[in-house]
């Protein structure tokens, strides 16, 4: 049984062996070029991402606040339950995904299906609930199965959208604030009910109140409700200013062109389902919006799912979106 | 937890190792010697601690990285921690030392030995490691160098060699150097996809079951097979080891039913590459080797088709074998081991090595172990994984494979014996009636004489409106009969009997009887072309009728007209008329379905006839004067179970006319006024009557419930058997050409319910013999699936002249201890169960049963083409089995599409209702797959069709829409309109059943049966299901 050269035979090798401290069981390195995102990859085989946590004590904490993003792969893929476990391991409880902007369908514990938005079409890049008061620190995303085709998540940094904005608009923005209109109960967007989770009137006043909304009961079913918050904030972590609101969302003019010219067509300008508004109530310019659109288009960074991929961000440092796709997708999410 | 600590990567076989065998890092590698030579336990003690010392596999330990769920690192340890111990005793002592080895602490990595001393004075070693440290071919080597540092230890030196490469260098070299490329996943895949494809895959009396112990079965091959088989793997690469797994594959295909492909996950050895010849660790790893077997699969073509699987897959790049993730485990496993003895100067000599299989968590896997000339093979299965004889049909299978492997291997693998001729032989004779009927029975008619002459005044029929003495039957009978003799019937002829079931028929069967002639059932609710088919095909020149016309007979065919009163033959003699029956003179002649279109007809002779009987009344137990009730068409021979016996013994033949035996409802009510010995019925009838009736139990006879003439589920015998109460209920089956019956069975419980899908057939009565057979006609394994053949005294004389199939089905019978005797291919798939009744699988062709009448797809379809306008024809069932549907569908040389109820009154010319389907869909073209065949599964539904023929009329209330739900969901309709009638869009007196249980159970209130045939159409039925809603807010 003599063989040929055999592809092991030769050199005695050098050893290598593997530290078993956590920190060194995780290759790091930027996600991109460019980018202060960054991917742990595991050195070897079934690494369980909790316990990695776990042993690692800050190490990821550290990368979420120095980077603003985490990209976990190679992992052992997690469930909705794993995900709520490393979430909540990760920084105490899971914030409830109250003041609804988009229906999505709970899934475990306070772990969410991504949200369940047509899938041929694009959500723009935003900061999970900027266009209130108070805002999850940390996102977690987990992708359970990729999209046949696109389905990216994007991520852009929020401290170089806000560099990136004209100093005009900055201006603008950072004087007024942005107020946010919404009307429920019109049929065309969430109900009241469904938006705060209450089929109490009461409830939502005091709960509005709490948040510094106004609330205005119209005829039938309907509420409008209006806020005004910050256009932009100071990150917690990196002391950084960030460009941080949902004008470009709210903004009628996010939506698709039909959809847009029957919204328009159909409510007055107040009646709109939602809209957003400069801080003093007078109407955003389009061309404030365009620019917003072009910054944030210029830090965009995507790239494809894979299966059992989790990214941890800082609500605060980077903004989030989801780019179209074809077939089936499966992501959860959840928020701390 | 945080402290700092190094080790080595695993391999990819360790990780996979980790992946699937559940204990992980604990499991480990048992094996054992035989030792001969004097052994000192100290000198093994340091021989072993100098073989730990050379690799660094038995001294490696394995540390979780983090928490339960993360990897393991190999950490390898300066000293070497080696446990000799020391036990005597016997088997069982031995299996208990080697459990303990077995189950060592789950972090210890010791290597442990441990000596044993046998009763007989002879010793064997035990060895176990870790089994991520140490594969089947470790311990070859780990023996080897043992051998080695012993004979060293002997002479005071310390044991040294130089190894090549250490098992953390391979992990590591494999983990930089021999990654998978793209190609190498692509392929990994295409192999899971594989895996995913394959049929599903069902052992011999396979049983569903938690149990993780083993259980095994050990065969030792004959030494001049194990020289044949040895020197036929000289002549491959992959030696016996090849051979071994072509056996094995070709014995799983028998004994699973001829799958068009399968599997089995092989152990590979992993070792091509030299250096790794003498290391120790983890090499080995599980792939799967794949078979296609068709019907011209030479035992040549399999074992060249597994030899370059094998090798291919030993040679392989590291990088290209990835095991699969999924579906690995499910495999059968298979492995392999061929050491000669260990002989070493200055040391023990081993011999007779073993090893434990690794394979705990599959339900089957086969070791083979090769030692010298010997080959041994072990079958290891779950434990009450198979019923009992599953694991041995397998091994009977494999004990086949091997030796025609030894033989001639241009033999194709499907047309293999299974079982050699001594076993077979003793497996006929174990499934045969223990006792054969004795004296040849009487012929019924002559039964019934006999009973007229001891109780002439007793009731032998009686209908609704009268009942009939036996001298009443009797003489009746006679004077018919003279009349159909001086009619000009004979001995021998054939007698049309169209007549509903009543007094009348029974009297008029006798008669024809006692004329010596057989009657041939003309069924009045036929289709006159279906009749007129009969009566040609017979060529009547006489039928009994109740009017003068009977449309539809050939011109010479004379009528005799009867009338409750006989009028016809009143004048003649009541005397019986002096002709004799012989046992093959004909008694009937019985229409089935037949696949060319044209339906067949069977000749039972009255000896065939008197033989069922005479078995029927002995299995079921049945004694003194039988009463009974005639609820069947006397079209088929489903009825005859209950129809003869009470005549012969002296009892009470009530007569239940056909309109009041389908209505499920009517049927209840007679059944629980009155009290009858004997019930034959199917299932769906039973359970239809059932589901209506007030108290189910009012409704079983006193002494034997029988069942037959479709499947019976265990969900109905569930329903029945909590009212049984002392009746006995017995599940009884029998084709037309054996006449009525050869297989019945008591049913007392549910103790197959996991073995079986439906309720077993029972065993051959004491007229029949039954064997089930390869398509060789030879006996395979219990639990192996095969076709039922039937001999016995009640093989018919088979179809009349003119059909082709005669040839085919009836031939001469190799197991029958008589000489001539005959046995019929049944057609039905089936196999023997442990206790050797059978169970039914389902039909080798596409004949089906529709509320116990049989059908022939084929016929159906072959009926359709007859119309000008279809090009092509498909018939297939949808629905369960109470809720069973026929589908038509057709291409249309006029080019329609959709909906194709123009073709229903064409096939209702000349087919009988049961045969006509539900719906009719026009289709392009059928689909078609891949080879060319209609894809079935690719047909569309009905209801994406029938749209069309929804009614305008919506449902208005919401009573009329939830009844128009609620049929929609019973007929497969997508809409139901107010004013459609139920049973002008499919719906008929069965489903009526069903129609009527849904509705109940949908508004709570007691709708009658009687009340949808009044009440047909949606608007109507709503309409009173109010009336009743509101009667009861009344109340």
């Amino acid at each position: 049984m003599s063989q040929k050269t055999s592809p092991l035979a030769g050199t005695r090798r050098t050893r290598k062996p593997v530290s078993a401290r956590a920190e060194a069981l995780v290759a790091v390195e930027p996600l991109f070029e460019g980018t202060r995102m960054v991917s742990c990859t595991p050195t070897v085989a079934l690494l369980d991402a909790r316990e990695w946590l776990a042993g690692s004590g800050t190490m990821l904490r550290r990368l979420r606040d120095e980077h603003g993003a985490v990209l976990l792969r190679g992992f052992s893929p997690l469930d909705a339950d794993g995900l709520g476990e490393l979430a909540t391991a990760m920084s105490g409880g899971l914030l409830d995904y109250n003041n609804r902007s988009t229906p999505r369908t709970r899934v475990s514990g306070n772990v969410f299906t991504s949200t369940e938005y047509p899938a041929d079409q694009t959500i723009p890049l935003h900061n999970e609930m900027s266009y209130t008061d108070a805002w999850p620190d940390t996102l977690f995303f987990a992708c359970v199965v990729p999209a046949e085709e696109g389905g990216e998540t994007p991520f852009a940094d929020s401290a170089r959208v806000y560099d990136r904005v004209p100093a005009g608009i900055r201006e603008r923005f950072e004087r007024h604030g942005v107020m946010y209109v919404r009307n429920f109960g019109h049929g065309v967007d969430l109900s009241w009910q469904e938006a705060f989770q209450s089929e109490d009137r009461d409830e939502v006043d005091a709960y509005c109140r709490e948040h510094g909304m106004q609330t205005e009961w119209l005829g039938g079913d309907r509420l409008r409700t209006r806020h005004v918050v910050q256009a932009t904030t100071v990150s917690r972590t990196t002391g950084r200013k960030v460009w941080f609101n949902q004008a470009h969302l709210f903004h009628v003019s996010s939506l698709p062109g039909g959809v847009e010219k029957v919204l328009r067509e159909s409510f007055a300008e107040d009646e709109l389902p939602r809209n957003a508004l400069y801080g003093d109530g007078s109407p955003l310019d389009p061309a404030d919006l365009a620019g917003i659109r072009a910054a944030y288009a210029a830090e965009e960074i995507a790239f494809p799912w894979q299966s059992g991929d989790i990214v941890i961000i800082d609500n605060e440092q980077f903004a989030h979106g989801r780019r179209p796709y074809s077939g089936t997708r499966s992501t959860l999410v959840a928020m701390a | 937890m945080n402290e700092s600590w190094e080790g080595f990567r695993l391999s990819r076989q360790q990780e996979h190792l980790l992946g699937r065998v559940a204990g992980g890092p604990a499991s480990r590698t048992v094996s054992g010697v035989r030792l001969s030579g004097p052994v000192d336990r100290e000198v093994l003690e340091r021989a072993a601690h100098d073989v730990a010392s050379v690799h660094e596999s038995l001294r490696t330990a394995y540390r979780k990285v983090l928490g339960e769920n993360s990897t393991v690192l190999m950490v390898i340890e300066d000293e070497p921690r080696i446990r000799v111990t020391e036990h005597t005793g016997d088997g069982a002592t031995l299996a208990a030392v080697a459990d303990e080895l077995r189950d060592a602490d789950p972090e210890d990595r010791v290597v442990r030995l441990a000596l044993f001393g046998h009763a007989d004075g002879s010793r064997s070693l035990l060895l176990s490691a870790p089994r991520l440290s140490m594969d089947g071919r470790s311990v070859e080597v780990f023996l080897r160098d043992l051998q080695q540092a012993y004979a060293a230890r002997q002479d005071g030196a310390r044991w040294d060699r130089d190894i090549e490469v250490q098992y953390a260098d391979y992990a590591q070299w494999q983990f930089e150097e021999a990654m998978p490329t793209r190609e190498d996943k692509e392929a990994a895949a295409d192999r899971q996809t594989r895996l995913a494809d394959l049929p599903p895959r069902h052992l011999p009396l396979e049983v569903r079951s938690a149990e993780t112990a083993h259980e095994a079965l050990d065969w030792t091959v004959p030494a001049s097979l194990a020289r044949e088989l040895r020197a036929l793997g000289g002549a491959y690469d992959s030696g016996l080891r090849g051979v071994m797994l072509t056996g094995w594959l070709a014995a799983l295909w028998h004994a699973t039913g001829r799958p068009a492909s399968l599997a089995v996950d092989a152990t590979l050895s992993r070792r091509a590459m030299g250096e790794l010849e003498s290391a120790i660790g983890l090499f080995e790893l599980p792939m799967p080797v794949f078979a296609d077997i068709s019907d011209g699969t030479t035992l040549a073509d399999l074992l060249r088709a597994v030899d370059q699987q094998l090798s291919a897959l030993e040679r392989a790049d590291e990088g290209s074998v990835l095991p699969p993730r999924h579906h690995g485990a499910a495999l059968p496993g298979f492995g392999f081991s061929d050491v000669a003895d260990f002989t070493a100067v200055g040391a023990p000599a081993f011999s007779g090595l073993w090893i434990e299989p690794s394979d705990d968590g599959r339900k089957i896997g086969l070791q083979v172990r090769g030692a010298g000339e010997e080959i041994r093979v072990t079958l290891r299965h779950q434990a009450n994984g198979m019923a009992e004889g599953g694991a041995e049909a397998v091994l009977a299978c494999l004990r086949a494979t091997l030796t025609a492997l030894g033989g001639d291997r241009s033999a194709a693998v499907p047309e293999l014996a299974l079982l050699d001729e001594d076993e077979a032989r003793a497996l006929v004779s174990a499934t045969q009636p223990a006792r054969a009927s004795s004296a040849a029975p009487m012929h019924w008619h002559r039964q019934v004489e006999g009973t007229a002459e001891r109780t002439p005044d007793a009731v032998a029929l009686s209908t609704d409106v009268r009942d009939w003495s036996y001298r009443e039957l009797d003489r009746a009978a006679n004077r018919l009969a003279h009349e159909l003799t001086a009619r000009g019937v004979r001995a021998g002829s054939l007698v049309g009997l169209c007549l509903e079931r009543s007094d009348l028929a029974v009297v008029t069967m006798l008669a024809i009887a006692k004329a010596g002639a057989g009657y041939v059932p003309v069924d009045p609710q036929l289709p006159a072309r279906r009749r007129s088919a009969i009566a040609t095909a017979v060529g009547l020149r006489h039928v009994v009728a109740t009017t003068e016309k009977v449309p539809d007979m050939p011109v010479d065919c004379e009528v005799v007209v009867v009338d409750p009163d006989l009028w016809v033959c009143a004048g003649r003699d009541s005397e019986r008329p002096d002709v004799e029956t012989r046992d093959d003179s004909p008694a009937y002649v019985l229409f089935t379905s037949g696949s060319t279109g044209t339906p067949k007809g069977v000749l039972v002779g009255h000896g065939q006839l008197a033989a069922y009987l005479d078995g029927a009344m002995d299995r079921l137990g049945l004694t003194g004067a039988i009463d009974s009730v005639a609820l069947s068409t006397l079209g088929t021979d489903l009825g005859n179970t209950a129809l003869f016996p009470p005549l012969m013994t002296g009892g009470r033949l009530r007569i239940v006319a056909a309109d009041v035996s389908s209505d499920a409802q009517a049927l209840a009510e007679l059944l629980a006024a009155e009290s009858y010995d004997l019930v034959k019925i199917t299932p769906t009838h039973l359970e239809a009557v059932i589901t209506v009736a007030e108290d189910p139990a009012k409704l079983l006879p006193r002494e034997a419930l029988v069942l037959g003439g479709e499947p019976l589920g265990w969900g109905t015998y569930n329903m029945l058997k909590g009212f049984l109460g002392d009746c006995r209920l017995y599940n009884h089956y029998g084709p037309s050409e054996t006449t009525v019956g050869v297989l019945c069975g008591q049913v007392t419980s549910n103790e197959f319910a996991g073995l079986t899908s439906t309720v077993p057939l029972g065993t051959p009565m004491r007229h029949a013999r039954t064997y089930v057979l390869d398509p060789q006609r030879r006996p395979v394994p219990v639990g192996v699936p095969g076709e039922l053949w039937i001999g016995g005294s009640s093989v018919s004389q088979g179809y009349l002249a003119g059909t082709a199939e005669q040839q085919e089905r009836f031939v001469e019978d190799p197991f029958a201890e008589l000489p001539g005797a005959r046995m019929y291919r049944s057609g039905d798939k089936v196999r023997l169960l442990p206790d050797h009744s059978l169970e039914f699988l389902g039909r080798v062709d596409r004949q089906i049963k529709v509320r116990g009448f049989r059908v022939e797809l084929g016929e159906i379809e072959a009926v359709m083409r007859r119309h000008p306008r279809v090009t092509g024809s498909l018939v297939v069932v949808t629905g369960e089995s109470t809720a069973m549907h026929l589908v038509a569908y057709l291409t249309d040389a006029e080019g329609s599409r959709g909906q194709a109820e123009w073709l229903r009154p064409f096939l209702a010319e000349s087919l009988p209702e049961f045969m006509i389907p539900t719906h009719f869909v026009a289709l392009d073209a059928f689909p078609m797959t891949g080879t060319g065949k209609i894809d079935s599964s690719m047909l569309p539904a009905p209801s994406s069709y029938n749209a069309a023929s929804a009614s305008g009329v919506a449902p208005r209330t919401p009573t009329e829409k939830k009844v128009a739900d609620v049929i929609a969901q019973l007929l497969l309709l997508n809409d139901v309109g107010a004013d459609q009638d139920f049973f002008e869009i499919g719906g008929h007196s069965l489903l009526a059943t069903q129609l009527i249980f849904r509705l109940r159970d949908e508004f709570k209130v007691n709708l009658k049966l009687r009340a949808l045939f009044e009440r047909p159409v949606v608007s109507e039925l709503a309409e009173f299901i109010d009336q009743l809603l509101e009667q009861k807010a009344g109340e």
